[in-house]
């Protein structure tokens, strides 16, 4: 890349991120409590929360990494994009009503505190907060490792140095937390907001400058692809059906299980607005999607064509088609809204990260909160900032191995428990713990000893199948749960 | 029907439909993955891989791939309809919810026999099946469920009656805790 398009590109991502500072400055006082810090005090709007959840939804991996498994596997990978409108809408049809309800009722403040109202018992809270730090170590590692890396490359081109990777670790996560712990969820959603903006336009306009990189357009790229293997266009492209379906059934139903996604259901103002909320996901994710596709397959063909050199890596798809196929100023506005993508999932993670130390775990364990809360909750948010930070430089294969594990983990841990528990009375505590530690053992157990189920069939499929089974099954064996009656009524509605 | 009673043969039905895709990928799995399925290495460019065989050429592996996502498809109707049951089960939305199940399996099925027929037009030279799923099945089924999902929330999903309950639910915590 040239260094005055990566000056324009990194003039652009200066910008991104002084904007997320300034949203933390604004938001530092409106958050006055823990309600605030952790649920914006339940007072979003239809388009904040809106885009709020789709942008957390649609991490760095989409920007990145989705784009180069289109181009290293062509059409099997349609299938994770395919999914998530789908399971936005199951995600509300199971969620946005009942768990917006209790939030009123009950006030929690995280997804293990709903657990705990839902099922009476402090063991469910325990077991879902250490899914979900598990799953946001994970998860927040990769984020950050992202970030770094792009924001190195960044800068050397720019000719302005040769970072070390721990100073652009430290760099990102500088805003990151400045912003996460100024202002906490409310700073998050906000920046979401345009986060998620940012990466519709985004996403729209390259969609537009890929039809122009080769000859015949779409057309032409899809036929030379199709030339050069059918089967990479055929609909489950080089990995097969069976790997395209389980991603199909994980992401769809997964949705419904990330917790990122699930609390920003408690934060909306009107109940009712529940129904303005969905579509506004749904249409934000659809649209930004086309970016995964669309770069993912111009570079395939691109390649192939002969057009472009061999890629060094599936994963420099994305920013080798920026750094040669658009202009500097959409190379510059995409480059922010990767920044986006990645900094508007990881804010979700650290805030639910920090919720499940300072207020879940001491509850489970003590039976009640920390005192002065709000304060050892930013302090949680810049231990975990600094630990997940820490964890993505020197862990080696762990960070990869916890980032595969973090969706499948929380679907497989959290869809039984929370989404199909919140709506079935006869579901019991036992099979809520069952659920959670089966999932977190099988989950873990496939990807520490990298088990290939044949077909290519996804292990996150695998163990949702199961968790929810048990779920199901033992529900059904047990007695029937003896309900607090304000829950039973709640249940009813 | 009562709320527990439609809830609890939902849940029934979900753990007979669980109980068979275990059952099928079961199968699938202790069976085994074929020795030419697969993606194998591009030959010119290692970064990417090719598809190791074609799909249209095997019959018995397409009804698999039909039979496994059918199942999918009926698990996702199975716990939308657990998530939209009111107090007296499904009511009035039983029927689209069971027409948008229809729409998406009808649409995935014609996918899987779009491998077989030509019975779809090629689009930007995809293939027909890949026609289908790009410009059908992404669109056509999130876009009903959204709709039915607008439609029915004052109607049905939250009401006028669930409402009111709820307020009452609340009046009488806060009673509680004032008291």
């Amino acid at each position: 890349m040239d260094s005055s398009r990566s000056s324009v590109i990194l003039v652009f991502v200066g910008l991104y991120m002084g904007m997320c500072v300034a949203v933390g400055l604004w938001a530092l006082s409106r958050t006055r409590s823990t309600r605030d810090f952790f649920m914006a005090g339940r007072d979003l709007g239809i388009w904040v929360t809106g885009l709020a959840v789709f942008s957390s939804t649609m991490s760095g991996f989409g920007f990145v990494g989705g784009p180069g498994l289109v181009y290293r596997m062509g059409m099997t990978s349609v299938w994770m994009v395919m999914s998530i409108p789908l399971g936005y809408v199951l995600c509300f049809a199971l969620l946005a009503k009942r768990i917006r309800l209790l939030a009123e009722l009950r006030e929690p403040v995280s997804l293990p505190d709903a657990v705990a109202a839902r099922y009476g018992s402090e063991g469910c809270r325990f077991l879902a907060a250490i899914a979900i730090l598990l799953g946001v170590m994970g998860y927040l590692a990769t984020q950050i490792l992202a970030m770094a890396t792009v924001l190195r490359d960044l800068v050397a081109g720019a000719g302005l140095g040769d970072f070390s990777m721990e100073a652009c670790v430290a760099f990102s996560c500088a805003v990151l937390v400045f912003y996460c712990v100024t202002g906490g969820i409310i700073a998050s959603v906000y920046t979401d907001l345009v986060q998620g903006l940012v990466m519709v336009a985004a996403a729209v306009l390259v969609f537009l400058a890929t039809a122009n990189v080769a000859p015949g357009g779409w057309s032409g790229i899809v036929s030379s692809l199709a030339t050069d293997d059918p089967g990479s266009m055929s609909p489950w492209g080089t990995m097969g059906a069976f790997q395209g379906l389980s991603w199909y059934l994980l992401f769809i139903l997964g949705v419904s299980g990330q917790p990122h996604v699930v609390t920003k259901m408690m934060m909306n103002r009107r109940i009712e607005d529940a129904k303005y909320i969905l579509p506004v996901s749904a249409l934000g994710y659809a649209v930004s999607a086309l970016l995964w596709i669309s770069i993912g397959l111009a570079m395939r063909a691109l390649v192939i064509q002969g057009i472009h050199p061999e890629l060094p890596g599936a994963d420099s798809a994305a920013p080798q088609f920026l750094a040669h196929y658009v202009p500097p100023v959409l190379a510059g506005i995409v480059f922010a809204a990767l920044f986006a993508a990645i900094m508007s999932t990881a804010d979700g993670f650290l805030n639910i990260g920090a919720a499940a130390v300072v207020h879940d775990i001491p509850r489970a364990l003590r039976g009640r909160s920390l005192r002065d809360e709000l304060f050892w909750a930013r302090t949680a948010t810049v231990i975990i900032a600094a630990a997940a930070s820490v964890f993505a430089l020197y862990s080696g294969d762990l960070v990869a191995i916890l980032g595969a594990f973090g969706w499948g983990t929380f679907a497989a841990a959290l869809v039984p428990v929370v989404a199909v528990g919140l709506n079935w009375k006869r579901a019991t505590a036992l099979a809520a713990k069952t659920a959670i530690l089966v999932s977190l053992t099988i989950n873990f157990a496939f990807r520490l000893f990298d088990v290939q189920i044949p077909w290519g069939i996804d292990p996150g499929a695998i163990s949702l199948v199961v968790s929810l089974s048990l779920f199901v099954g033992i529900s059904l064996a047990s007695p029937p749960p003896v309900l607090d009656p304000e829950i039973d009524r709640l249940m009813d509605m | 029907m009562s709320d527990s009673d439609s809830r609890t043969r939902l849940t029934w039905l979900l753990l007979a439909l669980l109980a068979t895709l275990s059952l099928v990928l079961g199968t699938l799995i202790l069976n085994g993955a074929r020795s030419n399925w697969g993606p194998i290495d591009h030959p010119e460019f290692p970064t990417m891989q090719r598809s190791g065989w074609s799909w249209e050429t095997d019959d018995l592996l397409l009804a698999g791939v039909w039979l496994v996502g059918t199942l999918q498809i009926a698990v996702y109707l199975c716990l939308l309809g657990l998530g939209l049951a009111g107090r007296k089960g499904l009511g009035p939305l039983r029927i689209p919810l069971l027409l948008g199940g229809l729409l998406h399996a009808g649409i995935f099925a014609w996918m899987i026999l779009a491998h077989v027929f030509p019975i779809a037009p090629s689009l930007w030279s995809f293939p027909p099946p890949t026609v289908v799923m790009v410009f059908l099945l992404w669109i056509l089924p999130p876009f009903y469920f959204v709709i039915l999902y607008v439609v029915a929330f004052d109607r049905w999903i939250l009401n006028h009656e669930s409402r009111r309950r709820f307020r009452e639910l609340l009046h009488s915590r806060r009673g509680k805790g004032s008291g």
